[in-house]
């Protein structure tokens, strides 16, 4: 019997994908699309999902 | 200015650079690793940024302010999906050497017209991106020398290109081979362009708005530029474009090609995962400085192409090149892997299916130049479409009529990996619901030639209505048709069994072979029947190459490895000839026996092949049923009893480790085999038995490897198996189980058992005959000594000697019989004999007799032995086997009896080199009253007691008679230890 601990990257990957909707194809849109925003706000958020796939795929068990 | 010569050499230079990579890449000039470095992957599907991004970015951010960003969002989002999306695609592609997305759909729904239907609208959905290239390309020379480029150099670069797709892209023809000189030039150019725009980015930021401070200033001054980028966010169509991205990310042809085609290690798809997006930012990162810049510098151009304006006040000659050859790498990219990826698809659907070239021709090359034909063909089809086309779009927009185009396949993908229910005529009719909005909405106004202004008025009136943009109104519409009919018509209509079959094979990641058993029956076979439709050489090739796939042997003829390799080769022709063309090709050379049910073995097989290999844990209740399933496996694999499963076809289905070892036969080998084609004599008994009506037959005796075995056979007839994909048709049975029993040994105790009754039988006649003869024979003998004590007359008591030695040779009979019948008795008073002490009495009795006087006894008995028994018993066995020894040997012939002592037992051995015994008669010498001695001198008794007096002291004996000659017996005993009597541990401390 395999006793490993389950492989969470499917939970792991929707999870951030809700949360790359939640940012980029929601009301909280227009939370940073304000025009008083920093000009790189879109790339700061865009560069955290980024980073949440990376770690996503660094701790995948099946590599 | 610069003149149109430099700029054209420069970008001739510069696809010469290209040319050089790739040609060091594929004769290994450059390091192995390279191609497949995860890096390399990550950077040749830059291939997606291509002049849209490179310079359209610019133009597009300045009309639709970060709007822009939604078509690298999508794609993030596609490529943080890779789990569920990128590698279950990547894992089907590989395992059914599917090329393209035509093959993807023509695989899955088993239809040609899919294919074709693809290709065709893939075709018509990536002309205008082709020719948004050539234009971005010309347009941008406009830019650097005000002149108008001519059409003749838009025509050079498409030649240099076709050039280049022919030579790197279309070098072999199976997918199995990998273009790794296109996978790093490409890798290169992304390179380029990503160091041109960051370049551009830095002079943007430092050269014309004077650094960071400066850019807060100019922002300052300008407060409208931040509202203009974020502005668009809140009112344009963020959620369509992003949509839109997400799709193209990897529906793009050129996305698919080198995300799935070209894809050398599967695991760079993790780091693409990240990679890919990171890329991307990169890559847009340097967008609003540029952006800025132009307009701070009132450039006056077209935002699209800033990049290159901006550069022009910078004084460098080498800046504005280089932010050239970023453009000319960004076009020549797409162009070169667009067609490579067009030209497969169109001539696995549109041309192979059209004509089936001369078998009699080398198949391989006619593929090679047809693929290289249709490279250039589609290139120049682009360039025509470049010509016709009005320049009055904007880059963005020619752009997002592909986008739109390949959107029209998610609701097909999303079927292909999750719906298996979704059927061919579903696909269809949502493809053409959706390709047809298409077509009249985007691509008719386009090369209509008022078409702007045409289509603007055409839809106002609906988008008022509506109150969405153009390109929300088209995709949402077009795509709601689509995936509406799709599913409708799916529902109402039926799948064909093989549709069923992709599509468990896609959703499950299982298929089941179909169609009943093969008719051919070898290899050689195979490459004959192929060899028909594809030619001799290319046939060869292809059965070789399945073989070496499957590590089969080139004479293979299990049934069921057979199945398997049918399977590889259709698999792997359709890397070559797509999978419709491919399974038509097998389907009608190598052809199944319809009227014969599936080989069950086959689906059993591939379900545990599919169970233990599969890439999914199981978890919860499907873990705990594989753990069971594993578990009655293992009962069925290690029950003592030889266990055959026959399926309804009459293979074999389980072949268990008791049945292999009991027959001899592998597993391997025998496991989709029938009944009737196993080795002697397994094939007559186990298929008479299969077709006879017997449940159960016992004592059948069989000669396995030249001994004899007795086997019990038993069988039962196996129900269907419910809801089990393999057993729906199935529709009776799933076969008959064999259960085989081997009762050799107990066959030999039942023999023995026998024959100790019919000794214990003659014992008891013997006592009965000994007592009725006895007393008359003694009333003789009296009667006769009186006679000869009364009469002095010669004659007379000569006569009656006789008469007394005659009564004597009677009693000694009698003696004999007497003591025979008392064996089998449990003998009392056992006690410790010392072996070497009793042979040595054995033999000094033995040589007063007349036969033991010419022959030499030796005794090489190890006087530390010890057996539990009765002395004058033991005495007895040793004096009969060696009375037999002498009388067996010539004068020269020694008699020796030695022992050998184990862990608990002694072995004593007589043996002599004397005349031997006949094998014919070895195994009689036990029996009683047999002899080979003359009549009058031996009573056949001798043997027979020494039998009896062994097995009353729990021993074995054996004979044996080598052909040389001579005899050997071996008595067994156990030892009688300290436990018992002390005696044989003292002695020999």
């Amino acid at each position: 019997m395999d006793h490993r601990a389950p492989d969470k990257t499917i939970e792991r990957t929707v999870l951030l994908v809700l949360v790359a909707l939640v940012l980029f194809a929601s009301p909280v849109m227009f939370a940073w699309a304000q025009d008083n925003s920093p000009w790189y706000t879109p790339y700061v958020l865009w560069a955290a999902v980024i980073a949440g796939a990376a770690l996503i795929g660094r701790r995948r068990k099946d590599v | 200015m610069f003149s149109l010569t430099a700029l054209f050499s420069a970008i001739f230079l510069y696809l010469c650079l290209l040319f050089l990579i790739a040609y060091a890449t594929e004769h290994g000039k450059l390091p192995a690793g390279l191609a497949r470095h995860p890096l390399t992957y990550v950077l040749s599907l830059g291939v997606y940024a291509t002049t849209w991004t490179y310079y359209g970015s610019v133009g597009f951010a300045a009309s639709q302010g970060y709007t822009f960003l939604t078509i690298y969002l999508g794609v993030t989002i596609a490529f943080a999906l890779t789990p569920v999306l990128m590698e279950p695609l990547l894992r089907l592609i590989r395992e059914y050497q599917l090329t393209s997305l035509a093959d993807l759909f023509a695989f899955r729904f088993r239809s040609q017209a899919a294919g074709i239907m693809v290709t065709l609208f893939m075709l018509a959905g990536t002309l205008p991106y082709i020719a948004l290239q050539i234009r971005a390309v010309t347009e941008s020379i406009h830019v650097l020398t005000q002149e108008a480029a001519p059409k003749a150099l838009a025509f050079g670069f498409c030649v240099v290109l076709i050039l280049f797709a022919i030579l790197f892209g279309a070098r072999h023809v199976t997918p199995r081979e990998k273009h790794e000189g296109l996978v790093v030039a490409i890798a290169f150019e992304s390179l380029v362009k990503l160091v041109a725009l960051m370049t551009v980015g830095l002079f943007a930021v430092f050269g014309v708005l004077g650094g960071f401070s400066g850019v807060e200033r100019w922002l300052q001054d300008n407060p409208g530029a931040l509202e203009s980028l974020y502005q668009p966010i809140r009112e344009g169509s963020w959620t369509t474009l992003l949509f839109l991205a997400f799709g193209a990310a990897f529906l793009l042809p050129r996305q698919f090609h080198m995300a799935f085609t070209e894809n050398i290690d599967p695991g760079s798809l993790r780091v693409a995962a990240w990679g890919f997006p990171l890329f991307l930012l990169l890559l847009n990162l340097p967008i609003p400085f540029i952006l800025w810049a132009g307009q701070s510098l009132s450039a006056g151009a077209d935002a699209d192409y800033y990049v290159l304006g901006i550069t022009l006040g910078s004084g460098s000659q080498l800046l504005t090149v280089f932010a050239l050859l970023g453009g000319v790498s960004a076009a020549s990219a797409m162009m070169i892997v667009t067609t490579v990826a067009l030209s497969a698809m169109a001539l696995n659907h549109l041309v192979l299916p059209a004509s089936i070239p001369d078998p009699t021709l080398n198949l391989y090359r006619w593929l090679l130049w047809g693929r290289r034909v249709v490279i250039a063909v589609i290139v120049l089809a682009g360039y025509g479409f470049y010509v016709a086309l009005e320049h009055n779009q904007r880059l963005v927009e020619l752009g997002l009529i592909s986008f739109v185009a390949v959107a029209q396949f998610l609701p097909g993908v999303v079927g292909v990996l999750y719906w298996d229910n979704a059927n061919r005529n579903g696909f269809l009719a949502g493809l053409a619901g959706g390709a047809l909005l298409w077509f009249v909405m985007l691509f008719v106004p386009l090369i209509d030639a008022g078409a702007p202004a045409n289509a603007g008025i055409s839809l106002q009136p609906w988008l008022e209505y509506t109150g969405m943009d153009k390109w929300t109104f088209v995709t949402f519409w077009s795509l709601t048709v689509n995936a509406g009919l799709f599913v409708l018509v799916s529902l109402v209509t039926r799948q064909s069994p093989d549709e069923a079959d992709a599509a468990s094979a896609c959703v499950n990641e299982t298929i089941l072979p179909r169609g009943g058993v093969l008719e051919v029956g070898t290899t050689d076979e195979f490459t004959e029947q192929l060899a028909r439709l594809i030619g001799d050489d290319m046939a060869h090739k292809e059965v070789q190459l399945a073989l070496k796939d499957l590590g089969l042997p080139a004479d293979e003829t299990n049934p069921s490895n057979l199945h398997r390799l049918r399977d590889r080769i259709e698999r792997n022709l359709s890397g070559l000839l797509g999978p419709e063309l491919a399974r038509s090709v097998v389907n009608q050379q190598l052809r199944m026996d319809s009227k014969t049910q599936n080989l069950f073995a086959d689906s059993i097989r591939i379900i545990e092949e599919r169970l233990e290999t599969s890439q999914m844990r199981m978890r919860g209740l499907l873990g705990e049923l594989d753990s069971l399933r594993r578990y009655h496996r293992q009962v069925l694999e290690k029950l003592p009893s030889g266990v055959c499963s026959v399926g309804p076809g009459g293979e074999i289905v389980i072949w268990n480790h008791a049945m292999s070892t009991l027959s001899g036969v592998a597993p391997v080998d025998a496991v989709g085999r029938r009944l009737g084609r196993l080795p002697e004599p397994w094939c007559d008994l186990l298929d008479g038995f299969l077709e006879g009506e017997a449940t159960a037959l016992t004592k059948i005796h069989a000669v396995v490897d030249g001994e004899s075995r007795w086997l019990n056979l038993h069988k039962a007839y196996l129900g269907r198996v419910p809801g089990v994909a393999m057993a729906e048709r199935v529709r009776e049975s799933t076969g008959t189980v064999l259960l085989v029993e081997d009762t050799t040994e107990k066959h030999k105790l039942e023999a023995e058992l026998a024959h100790a009754d019919r000794l214990a039988s003659l014992g008891r006649l013997a006592a009965g005959v000994a007592h009725e003869v006895g007393n008359p024979v003694t009333g003789i003998a009296c009667l006769a000594q009186n006679l000869r004590d009364e009469t002095d007359d010669p004659g007379v008591r000569r006569g009656v000697g006789q008469i007394l030695d005659q009564t004597r040779r009677i009693s000694a009979i009698v003696r004999s019989l007497v003591s025979f019948s008392h064996g089998g008795q449990e003998p009392e008073n056992k006690e410790p004999v010392n072996i070497s002490e009793c042979v040595g009495e054995a033999v000094e009795l033995v040589r007063l007799s007349r036969s033991g006087r010419g022959t030499d006894c030796v005794n090489r008995c190890d006087s530390a032995l010890y057996v539990l028994g009765v002395r004058q018993k033991m005495l007895q066995v040793f004096v009969n086997l060696l009375t037999n020894a002498c009388q067996a040997s010539g004068d020269e012939q020694p008699v020796t009896v030695f022992t050998r002592g184990g862990s608990g037992w002694v072995e004593i051995c007589v043996q002599d080199l004397g005349s031997g015994i006949d094998p014919g008669n070895i195994e009689k010498v036990f029996d009683p009253f047999f002899t080979t001695k003359e009549p009058g001198e031996g009573t056949g008794l001798g043997l027979p007691l020494v039998y009896n007096i062994v097995k009353e002291h729990d021993g074995h004996i054996d004979i044996s008679s080598p052909e040389s000659g001579g005899t050997l017996v071996r008595m067994r005993f156990r030892e009688a230890r300290s436990a018992e009597s002390g005696l044989s541990t003292a002695a020999r401390s």
